[in-house]
């Protein structure tokens, strides 16, 4: 049953260290939460500070680029006191099994929470095959 | 030749380069983000002349479920990160986003009016106006 749910695998090998880089721009990777439907998987990715204007979902083959650029507020007069985090973009790569049908992929933010649905095309989805007795 | 010379010129091992590494090895260390499995929300403090600004990382938070506790100069912040339900059918495979409750103070700068403070939940960012206490703000003398 499992191999017919797309297998992904997350091509950010620093996510766990907390930044990614690429080039001269440094990326976060965020944190995701996946979840497995019979119909597709389910992605719940963390982008606080993220608009939709500043999310950029870029699939080449079976590899999807998720960018997210946060909203920076400009503090005129302000110090940093204290900083814990900065409004760098975020990215993590993922490789998408043949099965996931990329037309159909559907992207919703809210909160700050993107929510990505990878459907998984019909033709790969699991059958139930009836033995008939001999 | 030296017998420095050598092995740098078979490109076995440069003290040089070696150092150079180590060095660019040691500035990433500070420039890094705070550890992303940390287990609360990231804050953000900003001082300025007449009021401090905290930013709260929070996505998916419910803005009602969040406590703001102001301080004379201190703000405690408690809550619960968001959790998914997974519905029928659905099973988690991976989780990495942080579940459970929290609670965080920070120190501000300088004492605040806490009847005066503002706070507003958007895109997953939780931002707290707080206005320096009318006292505490630092006054021009004239001399006559």
């Amino acid at each position: 049953m499992s191999a017919a749910f797309p297998a992904f695998s997350n091509e950010a090998p620093a996510a766990r260290s907390g930044a990614v880089e690429a080039k001269t721009e440094r990326f976060i990777a965020p944190r995701i939460d996946m979840l497995r439907r019979e119909d597709g998987l389910v992605l719940l990715v963390d982008m606080p500070g993220t608009t939709d204007k500043g999310i950029d979902l870029h699939v080449e083959k079976n590899v999807l680029t998720l960018t997210g650029r946060p909203e920076t507020e400009a503090l005129e007069g302000f110090e940093p006191a204290y900083k814990e985090y900065r409004a760098r973009p975020y990215r993590r790569v993922f490789t998408m099994s043949e099965e996931v049908d990329i037309e159909r992929i559907e992207a919703s933010l809210k909160n700050g929470v993107l929510r990505l649905f990878f459907p998984v095309s019909e033709t790969t989805k699991p059958k139930k095959i009836a033995v008939r007795q001999g | 030749m030296s017998w420095l010379g050598s092995i740098k010129n078979r490109d076995f091992w440069d003290p040089l380069e070696e150092l150079a590494r180590i060095q660019r090895d040691m500035s990433g260390i500070f420039d890094r983000e705070a550890p992303i499995e940390a287990d609360y929300p990231r804050v953000n403090l900003w001082s300025g002349a007449n009021e401090a600004r905290l930013t709260v990382e929070l996505p998916g938070a419910n803005a009602e479920d969040l406590d703001i506790n102001v301080g004379s100069s201190t703000v405690t912040l408690k809550g619960a990160f968001p959790v998914y339900e997974a519905k029928e059918g659905e099973e988690f495979v991976r989780r990495e986003r942080p579940t459970g409750q929290f609670m965080r103070t920070v120190e501000l700068p300088f004492p605040v009016d806490s009847g005066k403070v503002d706070a507003s939940y958007k895109n997953g960012v939780l931002h707290v106006v707080l206005p320096r206490l009318e006292g505490d703000k630092p006054r021009k003398i004239k001399i006559s």
